[in-house]
Formats: C-alpha cells, sequence, structure tokens
C-alpha cells in the first residue's frame, strides 16, 4: 500500500472516529474538549468545500454550547423515550419503515461473510449508526490485506446503510428547533459520508 | 343536483358525456371514454370516471350516438353503483424454526432475531412433531427430553456431587451431551427430580415455521403454504406488514346452502377456490380476504348467488343490460380492459357492425344467468376474451365459467336446435374475424324480455324466471321436455316408500326447494327449480329415504311443486287435535314397545297432544282436576 492511501485511510479513520463520538455515549467535558480540539487542527480545511462548511459551523455551535447543553441534546434526541424530538439512528428506521426490519436481515448477512458479528455487550442492533461506524473502521484498518471484496464491502456498507441512517437523521433533525449542536454534528457527518462515497466507483456496493 | 346529460367529444376527438346543472348551467365531463392507464395518478373519486367500455364503442363500432350516450350513463351508473369495502390487515407472525440441527436454528436466530418474532425449537429426531392447523395458523406438538424437572429440584446440589462429568448445570439442567448415563444422580435425586428418560409434551402456536430444506419430517400438504425454508423467506417478508385489501368477493349467508352446524351442504366454492381463501368456518363459508385472488370461481359456480363479484354484481349487471337498447342478434364481446385494448391497438381503423364491446374486470365470475340474461335481452352471440396469464380453457381442472358457458349454450340448443353455441371463448388473435362472422340473428329473441321483476339476490330465483320465459315461449311450439344430466347444480328428488315425514330435510333446505303443504301440514312437496343438488336433505334424512338425481330437467314441473310425501295426521284421543303424522307416530311407537322399558299403559300418555298429556300427567298425580 502506498503512502498516500495510507494517508487517506488514517485521515478517514480520525474523521470515522470523530463522527462516533458524538452518537456512542452521552457527551462528557473531554468529548467536548476533544471535538474542539480536532476542529483547530482541522481548520487549515479538508479539500471539500461542503465538509469544510459543516465543519465550521459545527465550531461555531460548540463554542456557542456547554457542555450541559450538548448533553442536553443528546438526551432529547436519543435517550428520553418520551422525547417527541427523539430520532433514530438505525438505518433499516429508514430504509424499512421501522426497527428491525428486513433490511437488517441483509446487513446480518454481509456481517456473517465478513466473519464480524457484535459483541453482547452492545444493545443496539447492527445497524445502528455506531455499529456500522465501526464496522467501516474495522475494514478500513484491515483494507491494506484483502482489498477487491474489502472495497466492496465498504461501499456497500455505506451505501446500503450508514448513508441511509445519517440523511435520514438530518432529514429528521432539520424539522427540529434548537439542537445547534447536533444539527451541526450531522451535517458533518453527511457532508464527510458524501466525500467518502467518492471513493468508490457505483458498482462496487452489492 | 339535477342534472341532465348530453355526449359530446373532447379536444382529442373522444367520447365525454358532460352533466349540466339544471339550476346554474355548469357544465361537468362526468364520463370520458379512455383507458385506465392514460388516467394518470388520479385519486378514485376525482374527476371523470374513465370508461374503456365507452372508449371501445366510440372507436370501434357502428352503435348511434344515442346509444353511445346510453352507454355513458350506463358507465355511469356501473361505477356509482359499485361499493367495494375495504380495510387495512397487519400482518406479524409468530414463527417457528423448527430443525434437528441445533446450528440452523442458532444461525437463523443469529440472522433473524428481532426482525421476525422467533421460536427456535430443535426437534428429536427419533419423535416426529404432530403438525395441525390451529386457527389460521399451525400447532406444532412434540416431544422433548426432560431429564431434570426444576419444579422437583429442590437445589440440594446432591446430583452435581456426585456426577463425574459435570454435565449439571446451575440452571438447574442436565447438559446431555457431557451426561454418559451413568444415573448417579437419579440415585441420589431424593425428590425424584431427575429421571434421565423422562420426556415431556410441548405444545406451540405460531402463525408460519421456517424448516430447513432437508427437514426429515411430513409437513401436512394443506399447511405447506404456511412452511418456509431460508429460500422461500422473501416470500415470507412479503407477507409481512400492513395491507390494504378490497373485499371484492363477498359472502351473502342468506343465501347460502351450506349448514356450518353439521358441516354438510353446497361447498362448491370450496372446490371451486384454487388459492385456499374460500373456507368453512363454524359460522359459515369464509373468504379469506388476503388470499383471494379475485379469480371469480367460486362466484361463477355459486348457484345461489350467495357469493358475488363486488367489482361488477349481477344487479348492476342486469340493471346495465336493460338501460341499454342494442339493436336484436347484437354481439357482446367481454374481457378484460387490458385484453380489449390490446385488441383495440391491433385493430385501428376498424369498426365493427353490431357488436358491443363491454370492459368486464373478471369474466370468469360470470355464470349462465349472465349469458341466458342476455339471450333474454335479445343478444345473439356473447364472446369472452380469455386472460393470457390465467389460462382459461387451459387448466387441467374445467374452470366453473366454462362449466357455465357449456350449460348456457346447452339450454339454449335444447330449446332453440338450430342454434350452433350462444357463448364462445375467442383469442383476441382470432376475434376479429369472429366479429365479423355472420350470425343468425334471426335466432335471437324478437320480443326482449322485461327484467324489472328479475330478482338481483338468489341467482336461483333469477335464473327460474328467465327460463320460465324462455321455456313457456317454446312449449308452446311443441319443446315440451328438456333434459340436460351433466347439469349437477339441480337435481330430482326420488323418496322411498319409507319416508315418516320426519320433516327434518326442511331444517337443512336453505333454497326451500322442498316444503310443507297442506291444512294439516301433512304433504312434503319439492320444487324441482330450486334445488340446487346441495344433498343437504340426503345427509340428514334418518330413514336415508331420499335420493337426489342430478340433472335439469326443463318441463312444466320444473317450475311448480309436487307432492313427493304423503301422510294421515294423528289427532289427540282426547281433544281431537292435530299433532303429528301417522308414520312418523307408530314409528315412535314401535321403537318405545320393542324397547320393553315401558308398560302399555304409560305409552297410552303418548295418544295424546301436548296440551293434554301435561293434563293427564297431572291428574295422575292430583286426581281429577276438573
Amino acid at each position: 500500500m502506498n503512502n498516500a492511501v495510507q494517508d487517506t485511510d488514517s485521515a478517514r479513520l480520525v474523521l470515522y472516529a470523530f463522527v462516533r463520538s458524538f452518537f456512542d455515549s452521552q457527551p462528557s467535558k473531554e468529548k467536548h474538549e476533544y471535538w474542539l480540539m480536532l476542529l483547530d487542527a482541522l481548520g487549515s480545511g479538508t479539500g471539500s468545500r461542503p465538509l469544510d462548511e459543516a465543519l465550521f459551523a459545527l465550531k461555531k455551535a460548540l463554542s456557542n454550547s456547554e457542555v450541559i447543553d450538548v448533553q442536553n441534546e443528546y438526551y432529547e434526541l436519543f435517550e428520553n423515550p418520551f422525547s417527541p424530538n427523539r430520532i433514530q439512528p438505525f438505518s433499516s428506521w429508514y430504509k424499512d419503515g421501522k426497527i428491525m426490519g428486513p433490511s437488517l436481515v441483509k446487513l446480518r448477512q454481509l456481517l456473517y461473510k465478513l466473519n464480524l458479528w457484535k459483541e453482547d455487550s452492545f444493545r443496539e442492533t447492527e445497524d445502528h449508526l455506531v455499529f456500522l461506524i465501526d464496522v467501516m473502521m474495522h475494514l478500513i484498518e484491515k483494507s491494506g490485506s484483502e482489498t477487491f471484496e474489502n472495497t466492496r464491502a465498504q461501499a456497500s456498507i455505506l451505501r446500503n446503510y450508514l448513508l441511509f441512517v445519517i440523511k435520514g437523521m438530518e432529514g429528521e433533525i432539520a424539522s427540529l428547533k434548537n439542537f445547534s449542536v447536533y444539527k451541526a454534528a450531522i451535517s458533518v457527518a453527511s457532508a464527510f459520508l458524501g466525500l467518502e462515497e467518492c471513493l468508490f466507483p457505483s458498482g462496487d456496493s452489492t | 343536483m339535477e342534472k341532465t346529460f348530453f355526449l359530446t367529444k373532447d379536444s382529442a376527438g373522444r367520447a365525454v358525456l358532460k352533466g349540466v346543472a339544471s339550476v346554474n348551467g355548469t357544465e361537468e365531463v362526468v364520463v370520458r371514454a379512455g383507458f385506465s392507464e392514460e388516467a394518470g395518478e388520479v385519486e378514485p373519486g376525482d374527476g371523470p370516471i374513465i370508461s374503456p367500455t365507452l372508449m371501445l364503442n366510440w372507436e370501434m363500432t357502428d352503435l348511434s350516438e344515442q346509444v353511445l350516450k346510453d352507454v355513458a350513463l350506463c358507465e355511469k351508473h356501473r361505477f356509482e353503483s359499485i361499493s367495494v369495502r375495504s380495510f387495512t390487515r397487519t400482518f406479524n407472525p409468530r414463527v417457528l424454526v423448527l430443525a434437528t440441527d441445533g446450528a440452523f436454528t442458532k444461525e437463523l436466530v443469529a440472522t433473524y432475531g428481532g426482525v421476525l418474532e422467533l421460536v427456535p425449537v430443535c426437534l428429536d429426531p427419533g419423535h416426529p412433531p404432530k403438525i395441525s392447523p390451529q386457527g389460521s395458523g399451525l400447532l406444532v406438538e412434540y416431544e422433548r427430553p426432560l431429564p431434570l424437572d426444576p419444579d422437583l429440584c429442590t437445589l440440594c446440589r446432591r446430583c452435581v456431587s456426585v456426577c463425574k462429568e459435570k454435565a449439571i448445570e446451575s440452571s438447574p439442567m442436565i447438559v446431555p451431551a457431557r451426561c454418559s448415563l451413568c444415573n448417579e444422580c437419579v440415585k441420589v435425586c431424593e425428590p425424584g427430580a431427575i429421571d434421565l428418560h423422562r420426556m415431556e409434551r410441548v405444545s406451540l402456536e405460531a402463525d408460519v415455521a421456517i424448516i430447513p430444506d432437508d427437514f426429515p419430517f411430513g409437513i401436512p400438504p394443506k399447511l405447506s403454504s404456511r412452511f418456509f425454508t431460508p429460500a422461500t423467506l422473501p416470500a415470507l417478508f412479503s407477507l409481512i406488514g400492513d395491507f390494504l385489501v378490497e373485499e371484492a368477493v363477498v359472502h351473502r349467508v342468506e343465501f347460502c346452502a351450506y349448514e356450518p352446524r353439521l358441516g354438510i351442504g353446497c361447498k362448491r366454492c370450496i372446490s371451486a377456490c384454487r388459492h385456499g381463501a374460500v373456507v368453512a368456518g363454524e359460522r359459515g363459508i369464509e373468504i379469506r380476504q388476503d388470499m383471494c385472488k379475485e379469480c371469480g370461481a367460486c362466484v361463477s359456480c355459486c348457484p345461489t348467488g350467495a357469493m358475488e363479484y363486488e367489482r361488477f354484481p349481477f344487479y348492476v349487471f342486469r340493471d346495465y343490460f336493460s338501460r341499454l337498447d342494442l339493436a336484436p342478434g347484437s354481439q357482446v364481446v367481454i374481457g378484460s380492459e387490458a385484453n380489449l385494448r390490446k385488441f383495440w391497438w391491433q385493430n385501428p381503423d376498424v369498426r365493427f357492425e353490431k357488436v358491443f364491446f363491454l370492459e368486464h374486470p373478471q369474466h370468469a365470475s360470470l355464470s349462465a344467468l349472465h349469458f341466458l340474461y342476455l339471450f333474454s335481452r335479445g343478444v345473439g352471440r356473447v364472446t369472452i376474451v380469455p386472460n393470457e396469464a390465467s389460462g382459461d380453457g387451459l387448466s387441467e381442472k374445467k374452470a366453473p365459467i366454462e362449466e357455465q358457458v357449456g350449460l348456457s349454450n346447452t339450454i339454449l340448443k335444447g330449446l332453440f336446435p338450430e342454434m350452433a353455441g350462444f357463448v364462445a371463448f375467442e383469442d383476441i388473435l382470432t376475434l376479429k374475424r369472429r366479429l365479423q362472422d355472420e350470425i343468425h340473428e334471426e335466432l335471437a329473441l324478437k320480443e326482449i324480455m322485461p327484467s324489472d321483476h328479475l330478482p338481483s339476490g338468489n341467482k336461483r330465483e333469477a335464473l327460474n324466471v328467465i327460463l320460465h320465459q324462455l321455456f313457456s315461449g317454446k312449449a308452446t311450439n311443441g319443446q315440451k321436455r328438456l333434459e340436460i344430466q351433466e347439469a349437477r347444480d339441480f337435481a330430482d328428488i326420488h323418496l322411498k316408500k319409507d319416508c315418516c315425514l320426519c320433516f327434518s330435510c326442511l331444517n337443512v333446505c336453505s333454497q326451500d326447494a322442498l316444503s310443507v303443504r297442506g291444512s294439516n301440514g301433512l304433504e312434503l312437496v319439492f320444487e324441482r327449480g330450486r334445488c340446487i343438488n346441495c344433498s343437504s336433505c340426503q345427509s340428514v334424512c334418518p330413514e336415508k329415504a331420499i335420493t337426489l338425481v342430478p340433472g335439469l330437467i326443463l318441463d312444466e314441473g320444473y317450475f311448480s311443486q309436487r307432492i313427493v310425501a304423503r301422510d294421515e295426521p294423528v289427532r289427540c284421543k282426547r281433544c281431537g287435535k292435530v299433532f303429528g303424522n301417522k308414520k312418523a307416530f307408530e314409528r315412535t311407537m314401535n321403537i318405545l314397545r320393542e324397547s320393553g322399558r315401558y308398560d302399555p299403559d304409560q305409552l297410552d300418555v303418548l295418544y295424546l297432544c301436548e296440551d293434554c298429556r301435561a293434563i293427564a300427567m297431572l291428574e295422575d298425580m292430583f286426581g281429577d282436576l276438573g
């Protein structure tokens, strides 16, 4: 693997980890600091205008928010079962119109082929945004040795699942008032995945 | 709002029926000639009615403007009269995963867990499960080993201490793979919780089941549609979710000749349905609307009209042709919109003389009643354009519509021997030639029968009205009798002498073919025209005195009642009231006498009517009540 590819994969891993950190658990002071620090580091630009604009908006939203505000946003969006503003981070919600829809089966079959499975400690289903990002990161890490199948799998996870979740969440959160940090974070994820899509020729996903 | 209607052309030169409001003179297009696929995304009820029938007759026939206006009005009336009920059905099935291999169930649960409500069951290859229907689902009963009964176990752990294989786990349970059947645990178990050969019986209900391709046990053929393999799971997923179901075929219990309490009577609809959508339920015939494919078979074969096709019911058909003034001897072509549209497409610039095209959503729901009704309205010939996909006439089993066509032709040929065939199937490839053929118009009825008094409910009653009109017209010309043995929807009754007039048959004859006549109610009469050969009377007759002979015998007797059994009345010895008939009474008395359980004096009371019997019993206890 040449250095340019390695650099790209490293950058992708950083950005996937960055996106993941918004959705894997309730935000903390450490996370808040990490986000601002990383956004500072990315200040020089990523080379993608939509992503740069989304990162700038996120930095602005984070700078204008206290940790408690971000925690409240997270709670209302993902944890409070009675929240009218709850959004679903599952791909089958957007693909099938319900949680645990038939597309989850296809995802499980793909994971089975990839010899990947979910640990019992992770309580959500396999089509949860965080799990999908983990799968993607795992595939990127292994991309050096298993190029062809790996690329197809990445394209499939991205096109058939990840993009569905992020675009769906983006649509849902757009109609909500407030939630400035998560609106911006989802926009960053959307812009980043848009960039990711360019990595895979259209015939790569199955 | 009152409207007057007129037929005109739109900008494309196609016919439109416009309505003009008498109050303010506003014009509105009510019916437009066209095909539904050209209508685009129009919600039902929005905009004018798109009529393929008007389109076909406008462009392909020589019908006058007045008749075309009538066609448009008939179409308006037809679509306004039709209402098909619909409902939403939700199907989230409970799914059994049945296998003798644990790896299969494990993999299924790992892949489909949560998406489907799965109940994994690992069966013992030596103990076949019993699989039977349960409601709309299935019931699986099987045996599984229960070496350690947790209900009896006191958790004393003596067994654990003696088990060398460490096969006993804290759940508590014995892991069969580790157990060496040494029986040491059984010896130390005081409450008897352990029996290494004990089996327990388990019953599980579910909607469907998933099995491996090499499932070693048999599946009842009736339940095969409820079993899926991993390869056929997409079919299961296609059934899951919320579905809009339209009740295009309905069952009208008031006309039905099936007797659910005894499970006897007419079951033609059940036999005719190839999709398992018509079943005999506890309260009568039931239609599983979600399984119904609207093939029309059950409607066509129903002799009473209990099954009705709501997209074009008979009463709408009757009204349609009673309003339409077709020239005597016209040909009527009936087919689906898709087929007729194809014919229209393939035949530009062709106009047929004395032809009327009727778009029908399912011609296979038609019956002899429809065809004979058309004949009675002066139609010279009926041509049905069969659906290519359904392969009418090509299936192994004769479709009910074919039998109905055959019956219509046989009846008409019987009455009009010179008639070659009134109804026929014709493919669209040869339809043009048939429509250009000359037909013997002189065979068509010159005097069109009135249809005002044609009943719309019971199909047989309506058919009898038409048959009576046709027959009485011909009978004067010497045609006294017509016999069609293969007409299985008709029958004549023969009674043996030992009919004791218990009248059991009357209780199950839903068509009133059998009834009682006479001032004392002692004549059993039969009306051949009403009998649909359901054989319920035959099934319930305790004396086995009834024999039904299938076939249509059309003569004067067909339309009238005839006495099939007669008896003398039995009168009360005390008051003289009639309380039964002689044969049934004598038979009962003989049975009681022969039983030897009663003194002759005790039986004397049976010679009294129910009122006097009560008085006699009280007098016996308290002396003369007078």
